[in-house]
């Protein structure tokens, strides 16, 4: 392996005191990518990493930020450069970048320095892909490669120098973004990779399957996953009492407060998806503490909110959902029930942490962190407690820390450590990195 | 595992005509067509031949005289069940891993458009901006419409990470694995409530008498698994 790894370097950053060459940190997720220049407090570019095309279209291909502003959403045609996690479709994955760092970004490769967060278990091919691309097609002058769940950590360790993470320096990180769910314990600022483990369920599989269920059950939804991704972000939650929410979700009427309606977008009348009773959504999960950004969804803005159920909108297209709204998300806990032979998440953490020396596991079990996109859901955290503590031995503390924003947390870590003066010490320039290849090359050959 | 001893097993039964039993299973388990890669995957996971199947409209029962036919020496439906349950469960992960992609691919525009849009008059910035842009729709039109890039599971079969000593961390060996008990909840495939029935005819779970009419009435035999 040729590429440079986060860690050894220790604590201290230096805050961004004099460093000369500017950086660019790159969290590219299979679902959104999150780019921006080192030493801001959030990304510039928050988009999607797909291009997609509305159905009717003799229009042209939308990229990354255009598909968010794209007003025909039904059916939308949709291509990714990633699968299951890991980029494959580099051409593809070249238009996404061009699109950011030319035109969102306005950087020039060649006087900038790339922090890439890519998943772990990256294949040594596709490290090599990703690698051309970054120097002979975008012509970076340097780079260096970290993953999520140290970046997190970075990035914790820096927000919070008093917790118990910063002092014993390890924590346990689990990801759950678009593509899958990875348990990573961080030992000593360094992630362990021998104690990684992963379930192949993340926020794509859940959309998914709420495409699946509500188009067995009411309306055929197998072409629409832009708009059900919608619906999952604003109407799923994790149950923390699956047996009474089942029955309260058969009840008739108004005593069933975990029925939603959807209003479906058309296009016309609706641009954009909307909850018809946002009310009533927060009520299944009202005893619980949330941050108050889960209860109000972005981008209702302009829209006409229907508030009282009698508003009918000519020809609106509701979707009416009850138990998918938690039953999707116990697909994360207990894969089992749908036929797969995956542990839950909570299984996966023991597992992660048991594969830890004997001392650290106390220390993991105090600091276990939430992050990605689909630690988002209502009562994740309560019910990820909720499974896990039977499961950790009694004399132990267990703490699960939500996030208020988990999507762009290891982003954040990254822009820390690229604005730090180890940054440039610890990254390969292009130059090296030319030097390295020929010497693999020789290696094989020989 | 049992899968893995199951698969070696099999392995000595390799059909001389060159079919390929997991092709075979397939058809058993109703999924009209499995992808290549997976195949792969299961091939060095099973450790089962993989060949491609000469006969590709072979119906069910035929399918399952045949392996009958040939594995005498095996329980032949035992081994069925446990495969044919392996195979579903990928081919599920595979539902859930698909994206909308199917959609009808327009044209690619010709040059002469372009130049049309081309008036004089607009400023050389412009123009840069524009043709870099028309580039691009038309690179991405191309990328869109070109036959899949090799998935992950084909790279992935590629990488021969089996190879690698057993202390290595990959990607395999950081799948989380089955977990410690088995027990399920079954949920009703009308309405979602906790199932304690089951349809006699395809296996879907239901709860109550009304949700089996429903069930019977219009979905049975719609979707396996
Ligand atoms: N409020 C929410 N509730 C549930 N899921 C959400 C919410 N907000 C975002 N998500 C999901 O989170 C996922 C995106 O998360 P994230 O950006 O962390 O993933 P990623 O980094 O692109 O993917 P990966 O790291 O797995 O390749 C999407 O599947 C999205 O649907
Ligand atoms: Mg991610
Ligand atoms: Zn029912
Ligand atoms: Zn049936």
């Amino acid at each position: 392996m040729t590429r440079a790894s986060v860690g050894a370097g220790g604590g201290g950053g230096g805050g961004g005191g004099g460093v000369s060459l500017k950086a660019v940190v790159l969290d590219n997720g299979a679902g959104w990518c999150k780019a921006g220049v080192a030493g801001s407090e959030n990304p510039e570019a928050l988009v999607p990493n797909c291009v997609a095309r509305p159905h009717s279209g003799k229009q042209r291909w939308l990229v990354a930020d255009q598909v968010l502003a794209c007003d025909e959403l039904q059916r939308l045609g949709i291509r990714r450069p990633a699968d299951r996690g890991y980029l494959i479709a580099s051409e593809l994955q070249k238009e996404i970048w061009e699109r950011i760092f030319r035109t969102l970004l306005k950087i020039r490769p060649s006087e900038t320095s790339l922090l890439l967060i890519e998943p772990p278990f990256t294949l040594p091919s596709i490290q090599k892909l990703t690698d051309e691309l970054i120097f002979e097609e975008f012509g970076f002058r340097s780079l260096f490669v970290a993953d999520p769940a140290s970046m997190t950590h970075h990035y914790l360790q820096h927000r919070n120098p008093d917790s118990d993470l910063a002092r014993s320096r390890c924590s346990l990180i689990v990801d759950s973004g678009f593509s899958f769910t990875h348990t990573s314990p961080v030992v000593y600022n360094v992630t362990c990779n021998a104690a990684v483990k992963r379930i192949d369920l993340g926020g794509k599989a859940l959309t998914n399957y709420l495409k699946e269920l509500v188009s067995y059950r009411t309306l055929n939804m197998m072409d629409e996953q832009w708009i059900m991704e919608d619906v999952k972000e604003k109407l799923c939650y994790c149950s923390l009492d699956v047996a009474s929410d089942m029955n309260i979700a058969r009840k008739v009427g108004a005593e069933n407060y975990i029925r939603c309606n959807y209003i479906l977008p058309d296009g016309l009348h609706f641009k954009r998806g909307i909850v018809k009773n946002p009310d009533v959504v927060p009520l299944a999960y009202r005893h619980l503490s949330l941050p108050e950004s889960t209860n109000t969804p972005k981008s209702q803005g302009d829209m006409p909110m229907a508030k009282d159920e009698k508003v009918t909108v000519p020809n609106a297209q509701e979707l009416t959902v009850t138990n998918e709204r938690f039953l999707v998300p116990e697909m994360l806990f207990h894969p089992a029930d749908l036929g797969m032979n995956q542990a839950g998440i909570a299984e996966c953490i023991v597992r992660a942490v048991s594969a830890c020396h004997r001392d650290l596991q106390p220390l993991l079990y105090k600091s276990v962190v939430l992050t990605g996109g689909t630690t988002k859901l209502p009562g994740f955290k309560e019910r990820l407690e909720l499974e896990l503590r039977p499961m950790v031995p009694a004399e132990y503390d267990l703490k699960v820390h939500a996030l208020d924003n988990p999507i762009v947390a290891p982003w954040r870590g990254g822009s820390l450590f690229a604005s730090s003066e180890e940054f440039e010490s610890c990254s390969i320039t292009k130059g090296l990195h030319t030097k390295w290849q020929h010497f693999g090359h020789a290696n094989k050959n020989g | 595992m049992g899968g893995l001893a199951l698969g070696a097993s099999l392995q000595q039964h390799r059909l001389s005509n060159g079919t390929c039993f997991l092709w075979q299973t397939a058809y058993c388990t109703g999924e009209a067509y499995l992808p290549e890669s997976l195949l792969l995957v299961l091939s060095t996971h099973l450790l089962l031949p993989v060949v491609p199947c000469p006969h590709a409209s072979m119906n069910v029962n035929i399918a399952r005289a045949y392996v009958h036919a040939v594995f005498t020496s095996v329980h032949v439906s035992c081994l069925l069940f446990g495969i044919a349950l392996f195979l579903v469960a990928i081919a599920r992960l595979d539902a859930l891993e698909s994206d909308n992609i199917a959609m009808e691919l327009v044209d690619v525009d010709d040059d002469e458009d372009v130049s049309l849009e081309d008036e004089e008059h607009e400023s050389l910035v412009y123009q840069r901006r524009h043709k870099r842009e028309t580039r691009q729709a038309r690179a991405l039109e191309k990328l869109a419409s070109a036959k899949k890039t090799r998935s992950f599971l084909d790279l992935l079969h590629e990488a021969n990470l089996e190879a690698l000593p057993s202390h290595v961390p990959t990607y395999l060996r950081a799948a989380v694995g089955p977990p410690s008990s088995s027990a399920r909840r079954h949920f009703c495939s009308v309405c979602g409530y906790f199932a304690n029935y089951t349809c006699t005819i395809c296996g879907a779970r239901f709860c109550c008498i009304r949700c089996q009419k429903i069930h019977t009435d219009t979905r049975c035999q719609k979707f396996i698994a």
